[in-house]
């Protein structure tokens, strides 16, 4: 039952977001059919902290580490982005959570060297997050919900900086291999498919920004290390040409981190109802 | 009328009136009434009615006196027993009719109402005693009733008889009659029966017998069966009818039960030549202990019910005594009395010894087994069947009602031939053996002396063979037992291989058990062979000991169950479950995981091993000491502080001995060559 109304708020906003989107479709000028751009590599290194400040209250700090393919070399032939990401999470209950927190991001130069670029370009966000588990079995599903309301600038030098929000919905699940439960040693498969929609008066006929297929192997080292590695297809609409899509492949590695920063007295688990 | 006689003979008059006015009414102002419990007999407690005064502090019964006493078994059985004493006391005197009843009744017929009360009818018995006395004598008739009462009318009179007294003194005729026999006779001046006191006895067919009895002034001096006025006499042999015989010595005593019981012993030996032919010999003897019955109850217990005297509790009256009697009396001399009591005490307990030995059923079963329990089997019996033939003269002899009789006489008539053989007969293992065994001479003569001296010998004899064949029958008692104890250690072996295999399909049988199995199975299997093997003797020194060792292997799968309830607990208690803020589960980390993988993986494994290493029965609960130290040693560190400890494990984790020492829990006396076998 839970299961379902989660589906149908998911489903609900994305409607919402698709509606909010639909005015940038009446283009003049635009070709016949959508310009794929050529398919470009990336490698995102992920640290993903998560530390228990109360009972109920996590801080979240992650930090993305991104090499994009260049030339030759891909996925990390130039610096593509650094990204500090935080927030104060709120645990709810043992099915949800909820986030705020900034971002900084940096952007690297498209074209090292080149002077009509800046070097490092910095892009600010604040965003939000809620957070659906749903357990099933011994398997476990999420629906993540973000908004993000981001600053950014291109790299081109006196390039003006423009707003948009982001609205973002991810399915994910972990399914355990060589154990029953999530438990410490277990092996387990991630399916993950984000969308990644945009508004904002810079956005005018490009609203699906990212389409992110995302599966992914993890190991469950302890209660509070676990490692993933997978291999990303992305697809969306590029900024300013709605008709224009872009496509990526990217290798991610991430590594998930929580500590209790609580005192030891107050580590006793609370009550539970259920696995 | 006053006033038409004026004068002074009528003023004479009026003051005697007033004067006797005035007494009587002072006299009947000092009577009271008494109404409540009462206690009867000093024992007996009752419901009491009576009139009374008081005199110098005494209570001076005067009136009606009414008690009574019941006992209601109403809602158990519907029945009720107890007593009613009424009569007339006269300044403290029984005085005019008295009447006991002891009435047992049971509820009969449908309830009725009369007035404010439930009557129900009753039916039962009432034994009745009516008298008369006159200034606490008896004096008047006095009547004993036995009757049936049904649905409260009485219906049957079972017994009945009426004398009379006069002053104390019974006199003149007595009358009465049972079911089955009428009885009239008459006592002198003295008390004493005297005259013909005739018995009519309705036989079975309807038809009637009399039986005369001639007393002379208290002395049965003649017996006689009348047929159409024929007299046949019927000889007491040893009961003296000659007064003046000069054969005992006439003695006068108020009838007994021992002289009753001496007229039994005549009816015995009696002589009935005389109506042989005319009478049957059996109707005969039960028509004269009829007739002795009814006398009985008459002569000896004239006041009496169940042995104690009806008017004596409520006082205020001379005894109502026996009726007297008189006999020759052949007395024993003491030595004589002396060695009569003896032989009876000696015969009981000679014939106690042999019963004994063939109550044993050890002496049953033995008697096939072994030739020499076979062979006093057989002298015993004999000596049983001895003893059975003079046990009557010897208990006769020690009878009181003996010396009522002539004993020799009746001795004589009813010689007993004893005799012993000279060799025994006996069968052994389908054998017929034969014997000499020197039994004792048999008594020539039934008198005090011989049969003393013959059950001394018997009894000598008797208690030496029982004394030589007491091991015997002790080994087989053993062997009985040692079967019993045996049936109970296979039983009890066989509960510690079914628990260890889980035959039964116990939920609490655990891994513990699993792996103990083999080696409980193997000991049990040894143990039992062993056991087997051993010979009677021994296996009775082992027995009790073996199963006191499988009670201890019971044990042990119960105490398998608690440790392995504790592992549980322990693994419990070095676990923690944690929050992953990722996967949204918690998930279970050990805690103090180096000691606890020390303990699981090295030291348990060691430890569990030993304890089921060679297992025997000596020190079994020893062997698990060193398992209980350690669940005891982990539960207390789960709560310390173990960080150097765990540091130090870290190098010598699957060292077992140095885990046990750095656990502090090196056994003591446990060689370290043993204890490093896991490395």
């Amino acid at each position: 039952m839970e299961t379902n109304k989660l589906n149908a708020i998911a489903l609900c906003l994305l409607i919402f977001i698709l509606a909010l989107n639909a005015t940038g479709y009446a283009q003049d000028s635009r070709p016949n059919q959508a310009i794929t751009q050529p398919t470009s590599t990336a490698l995102w290194n992920g640290f993903y902290g998560r530390f228990r400040l109360s009972e109920r209250l996590f801080w979240d700090a992650q930090f993305h580490y991104r090499r994009v393919g260049d030339g030759d070399t891909d996925y990390v032939g130039r610096m593509g982005q650094i990204y500090n990401r935080h927030a104060l999470n709120y645990l709810v209950n043992d099915r949800l959570s909820i986030s705020l927190g900034p971002v900084l991001r940096l952007n690297f130069t498209p074209q090292p060297g080149n002077p009509e670029f800046e070097d490092v370009v910095l892009e600010p966000r604040i965003w939000h997050e809620y957070l659906f588990a749903m357990p099933f079995g011994g398997n476990m599903a999420y629906h993540r919900v973000r908004i993000e309301h981001r600053w950014s600038r291109s790299n081109a030098v006196g390039a003006d900086w423009i707003f948009r929000n982001r609205w973002r919905y991810k399915f994910y699940m972990n399914i355990p291999i060589n154990n029953r439960r999530l438990i410490p040693g277990t092996f387990f498969v991630t399916p993950d498919v984000e969308i990644i929609m945009q508004s904002g008066k810079p956005v005018v006929d490009s609203p699906m920004e990212d389409l992110r297929i995302n599966p992914s192997i993890g190991y469950i080292q302890n209660p509070r290390l676990k490692y993933t590695v997978g291999m990303m297809y992305t697809t969306g609409q590029t900024l300013d040409a709605g008709y224009v899509y872009t496509s990526r492949w990217i290798l991610r590695t991430n590594v998930y981190i929580s500590l209790d920063f609580r005192k030891k007295e107050a580590r006793f688990p609370g009550a539970r109802l259920e696995d | 009328m006053f006033t038409s006689h004026p004068g002074w003979p009528y003023r004479l008059h009026l003051t005697f009136f007033f004067l006797l006015a005035n007494i009587l009414s002072l006299h009947a102002q000092q009577l009271s009434r008494y109404q409540g419990r009462y206690v009867l007999r000093d024992s007996l407690v009752g419901v009491a009615d009576f009139e009374y005064r008081l005199q110098q502090g005494d209570t001076i019964k005067d009136g009606r006196f009414i008690f009574r006493h019941f006992v209601e078994h109403y809602r158990e059985t519907d029945s009720i027993h107890g007593l009613v004493l009424d009569g007339n006391f006269r300044n403290a005197l029984k005085h005019g009719p008295w009447k006991y009843a002891f009435r047992r009744y049971a509820v009969a017929g449908e309830a009725q109402t009369t007035g404010g009360q439930i009557v129900y009818d009753a039916s039962g018995t009432e034994w009745l005693i009516n008298a008369n006395f006159h200034n606490g004598r008896a004096h008047g008739d006095y009547e004993l009733v036995i009757r049936r009462i049904a649905e409260s009318r009485p219906v049957d009179t079972s017994f009945y008889s009426k004398v009379h007294y006069h002053d104390g003194h019974i006199t003149g005729r007595l009358i009465g009659f049972t079911r089955n026999m009428r009885v009239e006779g008459q006592f002198d001046e003295e008390g004493f029966p005297n005259g013909d006191w005739l018995f009519t006895h309705r036989t079975g067919s309807g038809r009637s017998i009399q039986e005369l009895r001639h007393y002379d002034h208290g002395f049965f001096s003649k017996h006689y069966y009348k047929l159409d006025d024929h007299l046949l006499e019927i000889r007491h042999i040893g009961f003296d009818t000659l007064a003046r015989s000069g054969r005992g010595l006439l003695t006068r005593f108020p009838a007994t039960r021992a002289y009753f019981r001496a007229l039994g012993y005549t009816n015995v030996v009696m002589d009935t030549t005389a109506i042989s032919g005319v009478i049957d010999i059996d109707s005969s003897q039960q028509y004269i202990s009829r007739a002795n019955e009814f006398l009985e109850r008459v002569f000896i217990r004239p006041a009496g019910y169940r042995d104690s005297n009806v008017w004596h509790g409520a006082g205020g009256s001379d005894p109502v005594p026996p009726i007297r009697v008189k006999v020759s009396k052949f007395s024993f001399s003491e030595a004589e009395t002396y060695l009569n009591q003896s032989n009876e005490r000696l015969l009981t307990e000679v014939q106690s010894l042999i019963d004994d030995f063939f109550d044993n059923p050890n002496t049953e079963m033995g008697r096939f087994t072994n030739e020499d329990l076979s062979r006093y089997y057989e002298v015993l019996s004999i000596y049983r069947d001895r003893l059975n033939q003079i046990a009557p003269v010897i208990r006769f002899l020690a009878d009181e009602a003996s010396e009522y009789v002539d004993h020799d006489a009746i001795l004589a008539h009813n010689a007993v031939d004893i005799h012993y053989p000279d060799t025994v007969r006996y069968a052994f293992q389908n054998e017929k053996l034969s014997s000499r065994h020197r039994f004792p001479p048999a008594p020539t003569a039934f008198n005090a002396g011989t049969l003393n001296e013959h059950l001394t010998s018997v009894f000598d004899d008797v208690s030496a063979i029982i004394s030589r064949m007491e091991g015997t029958l002790d080994d087989y008692q053993a062997q009985s037992d040692l079967k019993e104890k045996e049936r109970k250690l296979v039983s009890l072996r066989d509960s510690v291989i079914q628990r260890f295999n889980n035959a039964t399909q116990r939920g609490d049988y655990n891994q513990l058990h699993r792996e103990m199995r083999d080696s409980v199975q193997r000991f049990i299997d040894t143990s039992f062979k062993e056991y087997a093997a051993l010979d009677i003797y021994q296996r009775l020194l082992a027995v009790d000991s073996l199963q006191h060792c499988y009670s201890e292997y019971l044990g042990l799968y119960h105490a398998l169950v608690d440790y392995n309830s504790r592992l549980e607990q322990l693994d419990q208690q070095y676990t923690r479950s944690i929050w992953n803020p990722y996967t949204f589960t918690y998930m279970d980390e050990l805690v103090k995981e180096r000691l606890y993988r020390a303990f699981e993986e090295t030291v348990l494994p060691y430890v569990w091993a030993n304890a089921r290493r060679q297992l025997s029965c000596d020190g079994l609960s020893a062997r698990l000491n060193p398992l209980e130290q350690l669940l005891n040693r982990m539960a207390e560190l789960r709560q310390e502080d173990t960080k150097t400890l765990e540091n130090h494990l870290r190098k010598s984790r699957n060292d077992v001995h140095k885990c046990l020492e750095l656990l502090g829990l090196r056994p003591e006396g446990m060689p370290a060559t043993e204890l490093q076998t896991k490395n």
